[in-house]
């Protein structure tokens, strides 16, 4: 369903009314008791069956006629995990006396609200609670109406109404980071650049030059020295930061917002609440994964409509549907002067290899480690155990390979996870290095 | 990206049971089977009194709503409901007339009304105030019909009830012709 069109509202007619048991088994049991009390001369019998005589006329001359149409609309299709939204179904014309019913069939990770999924239609209305507890886009369960006439002796349905869409937006984890990003290059960031110019990180006192602001000029220098000098500062810039995201893996039970996640709830959720984080700070980003079918290539951006953009491709991605990808696509046309950001459980090796790509092109590349502890830490499985032990060690030579290129792996923390990693980038970056002449 | 989340929309959880591996069912749908028991119970009850005694085993016909609980929606009510009726036909003597015709009335009412009621949701479904209310207002009326009928019986219980040739081949073509038109008769579209 990636790519497709989220359907918000769906509508169907739901056919003919057909007769019931019940008003067949009124008619057939009058017929009985009127055969009877003729036959045996029994008026007790005509006195039984007096009131489902009634209950069968009834029924049939309340047959209604006319043809219903019923409506299921989503009060929002973009969620976040973890939200409810609101389903409301609609029949149209209004049947008089009948008893509606609609029925949400459950699907996973769809809480239904009501609990077994069902709500009665008062005056041709109802509504239902789902709550979405995963990432993704993802059908809500078939929505199924049924109407009954007076006395049950007519029904309509159960028809099952098209499928509604929904796309779950990850909720972003909590993210920090105080330390600038590296490589700042354009004109609206944060971040501290080495060139002076406008911005508010403080360079120099140095003598007035035409074409500088008056409200810069420092007045205590200037009576001391008696020329006019003025504070300069250093430019605010922005960086551009590119985020690899690993969707070979989801290792771990699904268990959704309220239970514990997997490894790539992890790495989407991080990347969310990075690409918020440098995205409120103006930088640029570019979003790329690797390991997804279907997944659109995200251009550079910056800003709220971009994270909206950023969330919204996160949530397209299926995990492991494109085992191929060598992630050459994803390294095409980036920015070299951009942070790179590999997030990765660093489980499959396309991704290990793909970061040592990138420092080979002299990029700042950083690995964070998404694999979450608890997937072995609870393992009861001794085979499982020694399975994961041996998995871990091979994963520990790789991260060890990456760290001997000068790629740091950090481990995904939240808040303050990039810190230390991003002031030993911009302290490496401003220290001497050798050239070869 | 708006931050604040909307409101959750109210959510009402409804009680449920379940036996076994079965479906869940609802506390109201388990109120409705009782009232189909119920309703075989007054009948078996009025027929007891009726006969003046039967043997025990009709009794336990009385279990079988409940073990019809998940199939309300098809012929096996009907199969009970035929059974009761035979047994009326064949217990009480012919020619006879019992008052409490009327009580096992009013059960079979309650019962295929209850039938219905439980058929036309599922298992785990329950039915609005309204709902319950309109269906005991139409079972009223429906009883109504068989106070008419008693007040008939009575009024023709001094006279010769026995139904000539005649009466009874002219009954019997007028039921047949009832079921034809129910059968037959949809009615014309109003659209």
């Amino acid at each position: 369903m990636n790519g497709r069109r989220l359907r918000a509202t769906v509508s169907r007619t739901l056919g003919a009314w057909e007769t019931t048991a019940a008003h067949q088994r009124a008619i057939a049991l009058v017929g009985l008791g009127a055969v009877l009390a003729a036959l045996g001369r029994r008026p007790d019998l005509l006195v039984i069956v007096a009131p489902i005589a009634v209950a069968a006329v009834w029924g049939q001359l309340a047959r209604p006629r006319a043809t219903v149409e019923a409506t299921a609309r989503l009060s929002d299709v973009t969620l976040r995990e973890g939200q409810a939204v609101a389903l409301h179904v609609v029949t149209e014309p209004v049947v008089p006396d009948a008893h509606g019913v609609v029925t949400l069939a459950r699907v996973p990770f769809v809480d239904r609200q009501s609990g077994s999924g069902i709500a009665l239609l008062d005056d041709g209305t109802a509504t239902l609670g789902v709550r979405s507890t995963r990432w993704g886009r993802r059908r809500v369960g078939t929505v199924s109406v049924t109407l009954t006439s007076a006395w049950g002796a007519y029904r309509v349905g159960p028809e099952e109404l098209p499928d509604l869409d929904t796309a779950t937006l990850p909720v972003p984890a909590a993210f920090d980071a105080s330390a600038p990003t590296p490589h700042p290059r354009g004109i609206v960031g944060l971040n501290r650049s080495n060139r002076p110019g406008s911005g508010s990180e403080f360079n120099t006192i140095r003598p007035f030059h035409p074409g500088d602001r008056l409200r810069r000029i420092s007045w205590p220098v200037s009576l001391r020295t008696g020329t006019l000098h003025v504070t300069s500062t250093f430019t605010d810039e922005d960086a551009h930061v590119i985020l690899l995201v690993d969707a070979f893996s989801d290792l771990g039970p699904r268990e959704g917002i309220d239970g514990r996640p997997t490894s790539l709830d992890v790495t989407v959720r991080a990347a969310g609440a990075m690409s918020e984080h440098f995205l409120r700070s103006n930088d640029r980003l570019t979003l790329r994964t690797v390991g997804a079918a279907e997944v659109p290539a995200l251009g550079t951006g910056s800003g709220t409509n971009h994270l909206r953009r950023v969330l919204d491709t996160l949530a397209l991605i299926t995990p492991a549907s494109e085992r191929r990808d060598t992630g050459e696509h994803a390294l095409r046309g980036v920015d070299p002067n951009a942070l790179c950001l590999v997030l990765s459980p660093l489980i499959d090796q396309t991704m290990v290899s793909l970061a040592h790509t990138l420092a080979a092109r002299g990029m700042t590349v950083v690995v964070v480690d998404t694999f979450p502890d608890h997937l072995v830490a609870g393992t009861g499985d001794v085979y499982q155990s020694l399975a994961w032990r041996m998995r871990l060690l091979s994963r520990e030579a790789q991260v060890s390979s990456l760290r001997l290129r000068g790629v740091p792996v950090v481990p995904w923390r939240g808040p303050g996870s990039l810190d230390q990693v991003l002031r030993d980038i911009a302290r490496r970056s401003s220290a001497p290095r050798l050239s070869r002449r | 990206m708006p931050p604040s989340q909307p409101a959750s929309p109210p959510s009402r959880r409804r009680r449920t049971l379940r036996f076994g591996a079965g479906p869940e069912w609802s506390f109201a749908q388990l109120g409705v089977t009782g009232v189909a028991t119920a309703g075989v119970v007054v009948y078996l009850g009025a027929l007891h009194l009726a006969v003046g005694g039967f043997d025990g085993v009709w009794w336990l016909l009385a279990l079988v709503p409940v073990a019809l609980m998940p199939w309300s929606g098809s012929a096996a009510p009907l199969a009970l409901w035929a059974v009761l009726l035979i047994g009326w036909f064949v217990l009480t003597p012919e020619g006879t007339y019992s008052w409490w015709a009327l009580p096992a009335a009013a059960g079979a009412v309650a019962a295929h009304a209850a039938h219905a009621l439980s058929a036309s949701s599922p298992p785990a479904g329950s039915f609005t105030r309204a709902t319950v209310q309109r269906w005991i207002r139409h079972c009223l009326v429906a009883l109504c019909a068989a106070g008419a009928v008693v007040v008939a019986v009575a009024a023709l219980s001094s006279r010769d009830l026995t139904i000539g040739a005649l009466g009874l081949v002219v009954g019997l073509a007028g039921v047949a012709a009832g079921l034809a038109w129910v059968r037959t008769s949809p009615p014309s579209s109003t659209d």
